[in-house]
Formats: structure tokens, sequence, C-alpha cells
């Protein structure tokens, strides 16, 4: 055995669980659900036959319905996915900036409370809520806010509503981590420098906040794209999503080449978004950067009295302690 | 550059009876503080004694409880930090790690809507008078220690303060280059002019560059004074102990002869302390000891005089003791001398070509009245 391939074996067998996970229960499955995208439904009985392969189910995919219930998945995602960042900003910023560190553990774990709860039980208390004869449409008459009671069930915005509050703490962590990481010390800087409150976040926090952002958006958007328990209880028939098309061929129709077509189709669209949105961040950021990039004059050393040791008095030892000052800090000698 | 960056306009501090309290825990107490335009003034420590406090007041990122402070004729107590004509230099730089080098000098002028083309001008001779001008589109991360020390202090610098305040600036740095970046420093700011605070509780760092030192522990200002004052005349046992090396020994009061006091110490020495001159700042409103009393007598390392023994001393200021160790220490020889059973004396003397005295022999020490200090205050 060469050392080569005892060194492979070696590391591969320390990483055993993270590869051997990624490849069984995530590698393999996509790998299969692409596979049998390609094939179709014989009869009544089968789920799904590979004896002869097509793009066929990819053109029963590209159906009018799939694509308006695309569109309307698509709107959620993107207006859930804003909504939790906008929510999740300013929270954020108050845990990490605000609060002081003592009490930060108790209103984080009361953000990740709704995580101890089932999924589908949470979402199905929004019904209560939500409904036309719940408290909350009972206290807007009360109010005199509503003349009717509240008629949002069933709806798409019960659906947005819904994947909002599902998905906001998967927003709020990424982001207090990275604003809480950035630390007071900048925020200090900043303020000495001249900077206000605004000014220090929009130029300190935010833009080292960057990659909890992005983590947070991809953490959003991503599961958002596929959810369907959210849709199926509070959208009824009118907040279909594309999950549910999934599901509804998976368990229901028991057309897993159709079910499969569709998730992959999914997968791409949803992997699409993500590249672009991260190209259009990139060239925003180049942007801005350029916009606001100082000119210094040219010339690598400006003025006549640039040099090592000339702005300092002659004379005396000083010399000698700024030579060597020069030479262990920019690594070598120079002027 | 010199036409842009200085003279500072007059950067005269006064803090009138500060005090802040953390949790009902007085960190700062009722400290009163005048700082001279243009001096480079310590403020030295122990951990724990308040100057980073009181660097915080000054900066605006903690509020005092009570108190005053005043930029000339400026009420700064209350007014926001980004308001403050005053920089900080932060003890880890706290540069921007998302901003090039440049970006980040530029930043204070940023926010003080400063022309473009004059940032530009401004950055760039900062960062030459740093010697960091072929570093500008570096992002802070690819820089040293003391390369980011030297970005900090541009980035300060450039928006032409008032005071400058820095925290334990060089606390990151190794030794030789901390050495180094202290020469440089007071270089600078006596070529700026402009008033630096500097906080450290590095001794050696705060003798070697203030104009003035303020010697502070658990939250009071024990002596203010240049570095020779407070080195050669402590104004008590705190100070005496915290500057420099130094020998205590307890001894009781014999006689008092009108201020000459004569004293009873370990192996029944006999030391007689030169009385002090009125006026001395080191001796004003010392508490006299009386007779019977036990003081502290504390006696600098270098004033002791060593030779080998030929008997007991008759004579006073002078005690019989044994050598325990020789250390050489570069420029000087360090000897811990053991008197009595249990009474450790250092002495230092300047190195010279004569051999070192051997350990385990008896020497008589000897001492000068005049450098002997006596305190009655507890330590």
């Amino acid at each position: 055995m060469t050392t080569r391939f005892r060194k492979f074996l070696g590391d591969s067998a320390l990483s055993f669980p993270t590869w051997a996970y990624m490849l069984f229960f995530f590698a393999l499955p996509v790998a299969l659900v692409m596979w049998y995208s390609f094939g179709f439904k014989p009869d009544q009985f089968t789920t799904h036959s590979m004896e002869q392969l097509s793009l066929g189910r990819y053109r029963e995919v590209v159906s009018p319905t799939f694509l308006s219930v695309f569109t309307a998945t698509l709107r959620i995602s993107i207006v859930g996915t804003l909504a939790c960042l906008v929510i999740a900003v300013p929270f954020a910023y108050w845990l990490a900036v605000k609060v002081p560190p003592g009490r930060r553990g108790l209103l984080l774990a009361l953000v990740l409370v709704p995580f101890w709860t089932n999924f589908l039980v949470r979402t199905l208390g929004w019904q209560i809520i939500l409904s036309p004869d719940g408290f909350v449409s009972e206290a807007l008459q009360g109010i005199g806010l509503l003349g009717s009671p509240l008629d949002i069930l069933y709806s798409r915005a019960a659906v947005q509503i819904g994947v909002i509050y599902n998905y906001l703490p998967l927003m709020i962590l990424p982001l207090f981590v990275a604003m809480d990481s950035a630390g007071v010390q900048l925020r200090e800087a900043s303020a000495d420098l001249g900077a206000g409150k605004w000014r220090t976040f929009f130029q300190v926090t935010l833009p080292l906040a960057t990659p909890g952002v992005v983590s947070g958006c991809l953490l959003v958007f991503i599961p958002l794209t596929g959810d369907y328990i959210t849709a199926s209880v509070l959208g009824g028939a009118n907040g279909t999503m594309i999950g549910q098309l999934v599901a509804n061929q998976f368990q229901n129709a028991q057309n897993w080449a159709l079910g499969s077509a569709m998730a992959v189709v999914l997968m791409l669209f949803t992997l699409a978004v993500v590249v672009v949105t991260a190209l259009l961040a990139l060239v925003v950021k180049a942007i801005i950067k350029h916009v606001g990039r100082v000119e210094l004059p040219t010339g690598q050393h400006a003025g006549p009295d640039a040099g090592t040791a000339a702005d300092l008095p002659a004379g005396s030892g000083v010399r000698q302690a700024e030579a060597a000052v020069s030479g262990t800090t920019t690594g070598g000698p120079h002027a | 550059m010199s036409a842009t960056l200085s003279p500072a306009i007059a950067g005269e501090l006064s803090i009138r009876s500060l005090h802040k309290e953390f949790g009902g825990v007085a960190a700062i107490k009722d400290l009163d503080l005048d700082i001279r335009a243009g001096e480079f003034l310590c403020l030295l420590g122990p951990s724990g004694c308040g100057k980073t406090t009181l660097l915080r007041m000054i900066a605006g990122f903690e509020e005092p409880t009570a108190g005053v402070i005043e930029l000339g004729s400026t009420d700064l107590t209350r007014m926001p930090a980004h308001r403050r004509p005053v920089n900080t230099v932060f003890q880890a730089y706290a540069l921007f790690p998302h901003m090039t080098v440049a970006d980040n000098v530029a930043y204070g002028l940023k926010q003080s809507r400063t022309p473009k083309k004059e940032i530009g001008q401004r950055v760039d001779e900062a960062l030459t008078m740093v010697r960091m001008r072929e570093f500008a589109d570096r992002s802070p991360g690819q820089l040293s220690g003391g390369q980011q020390q030297r970005v900090a202090l541009a980035r300060a610098l450039v928006n032409r303060p008032k005071v400058l305040l820095l925290d334990e600036p060089m606390s990151a740095l190794d030794r030789k280059l901390r050495e180094e970046m202290q020469v440089e420093l007071k270089l600078l700011q006596k070529r700026l002019g402009i008033t630096f605070i500097f906080v450290t509780h590095d001794q050696e760092e705060a003798l070697a560059m203030s104009d003035r030192i303020v010697v502070m522990y658990d939250g009071c200002i024990q002596q203010i004074g240049s570095a020779e004052e407070v080195y050669t005349r402590p104004s008590n046992s705190f100070v005496a102990g915290f500057i420099g090396k130094q020998n205590f020994v307890e001894a009781v009061v014999v006689s008092d002869d009108g201020g000459a006091l004569r004293l009873r110490s370990v192996n029944n020495t006999t030391i007689l302390p030169e009385p002090k001159a009125a006026g001395d700042p080191g001796a004003a409103g010392r508490p006299v000891p009386s007779v019977g009393d036990t003081v502290r007598v504390a006696i600098r390392p270098e004033t002791l005089r060593l030779r080998l023994a030929d008997g007991v001393p008759s004579a006073p200021n002078a005690v019989l003791g044994r050598i325990a160790g020789v250390s050489f220490l570069g420029d000087v020889v360090q000897y811990v001398l053991l008197v009595g059973e249990d009474t450790e004396i250092l002495s230092r003397v300047p190195r010279s070509d004569a051999v070192p005295l051997p350990t385990d022999e008896d020497v008589l020490i000897e001492w000068d009245g005049a450098d002997v200090a006596v305190y009655c205050d507890e330590a």
C-alpha cells in the first residue's frame, strides 16, 4: 500500500461519520430522486418504473398549474426571507449590542422555545389565532379595526405569516452570532472616530455581520421554499406551495417519477436563486467599495520628507532604533 | 506635513470631583486632575486602579456618576463620544477588519464629511508619518502587531484631535519593539504638540515617556510628578513600592530630636534618616511619626554600598549581611542579601570590571541618611 493510500484511508476513517452521513443520507437519496425523475408511472399500483427513460416527467412539470404554484412559492419564499431579515436585524442588534450579556442567555432561550414544540403543532396554533372566530379576530373587531370577522385563514397571507413565524429564529441566531462577534471594541472605535449610532451600524456592525446575513438568508430561504406543512395547514386550497405538490405526488398520487421531477426542478431552481442573489450581492459590494474608496495622491512616497528617518530629529541613537523598527516591522530595510 | 498635523490647538483638560461607580463599587473616587496642553501624561497603576475607567470617561465610553470633565472651556461630561474632539488608540488597536489600512485611517475624516481630495491627502500624510504608506491597500489582518499599532496611531492622529488617549497600546508588542516604539511615540508627541494621555501598568514605560506621571491606586491619585519626582521622592509607601525596586524594612522610632529621627530596625540596626527639608513635595502633607511608633523604612537597592565585612559595624546607617545570591542583569549586578534570619535586602550596583562579591560572604551594607524614606502609612 502506498503511503498516500494509507493516508487517505486513515483520514477517511476519522471522518467516517461525516462522509457516511453525507453519502447515505444526502448524496444517495438525491441521486435516486434524480434517477427516478427520468422514469414513469406504469400503472395504478406501482410508484415508478425505470424501464423506459425519458424527459416526459419534466414536460409534465412545466405545466401552467405547476408554474403558477411555482411563482406563488417563489413570492412567499422571497417575501418571507426578506421579512425575516427585516425583523431579525434590529432584534439581533438589540440582543447583541444593547442587552447586558448576563440576560442574553434567557432571551435567546425564549427565541428558541417554539423550536422545542412540534412544527405541526405550532403551525396548527396559528389556525386558532387566525381563524374568523379566534381571539385576534374578536379583539380587532372589538376595538373597531375590523367590521367583520377576520378573513385570512386558508389564504396566501396566512401562509406568509406562518412561514415568517416558523423560520424567524433561523435568521435571528446567525445574525446575533455575527453581530456579537464583531465586539464592542469596534463600535467604540467607530464612535471615537466621530460616527453616531446609525453610521456605526451601517458602516461597521452590518458589514461585519454579512456572513450572518448570508447564512441566515440561506437557512430561511432554502427550507422555506420546500416547506409544505405550513402551506397545508394554513393555506388550504388557496395557499398551495410547490412542496405540497411534491408531497402529493409521493404520498397520494403514488407517482414517484413525477414527484422526483418536481423535486429536481425545485432544487435546481432554489440553487439558481441562491447563485443569482450571491452574484448580485457581490456586484453591489464591489460598487459600494469602489464608491467609498480613498484616493491617495499617486507616488509611493509622497513628499520629500517621507523617508524613514527624515522626519525625526537627527543625531542621538534614535535613527538606529528607527531603522531597527522599520526592519522588524516591514520584514526588511527600505528607504 | 507638520503644517497640517501640528501645532495642535490647546488641549487642556480639567477634571473636577470625578466619581464613577459600577454597581455600587467605586472605581474612581472624587478625583481632581489638571492636564496641561501639549503634555505627555501617563496614568500609571496596577490593574484595577481605575486608570482605564478614567481614560474611558475622557473618551466618552463611560458616563461619570458625578463630576465634570472640561476641555478648555468646553464641558465634555455629557457629550457623546462621537462629538468629542478626542481620539483613542485602543489596547487591541480595534482596526476595522473589513476595511483596508487607508479606509481605516480615512474613517474619521469621512464622518466629519471632509472633502474627498483632502481625505486622500491627509490619509497619505498620516500613513507616511507612521511609515505605513506602502501598506495602504493591505487589510489589517495582513499586518504584524507593530504595524497595526502604527495604523491605529495614524487613524487617531489624522483627525487632529486636541487630546490623544492611548490605552496600553504597547502591551501586545514584544519588549524590544515596545522600547523602540516608546522613543518614537515620544518624539512624535513632541513634534505634534498634541496632549497625550497614556494609560499603562508598566512603570518603565511611564518613566521613559512621560512629562508627568499620575500614579493611581484604588481609584485615587497617589502622586503626580515628573518621572524623577515619583522615583526619588515618592509621596507614600505605595508609590515608593510600585515605582522601581524597593527595600522595605520595619523600624521603631527611638527618639525624635526636632525632626531628626533615630530608628531601630532588624538586628538592632540604627537608621538615621536625614530630616526632609520643608517644602519637599515628597514630604508635604505626610503624617509625622512619634516616638515609639512602628514605621516602614524604604531604601532603594542602588543606594546601598557593599564591602566585605571586617567586623561588626559600630556606626549608624550600616548593617551586617550575608550574600545569598548574585545575579548579573546586564548593566547592573543584583545581590540578594540576608540580614538576620529572614530579612531579604536587594542591592544593585553598576556592572564594573571588578569581580562580583562571592556568595555566602559576610558583607557590610551601608547607606546615606539622605537616601532613607520613612513612611508611617499602611502599604
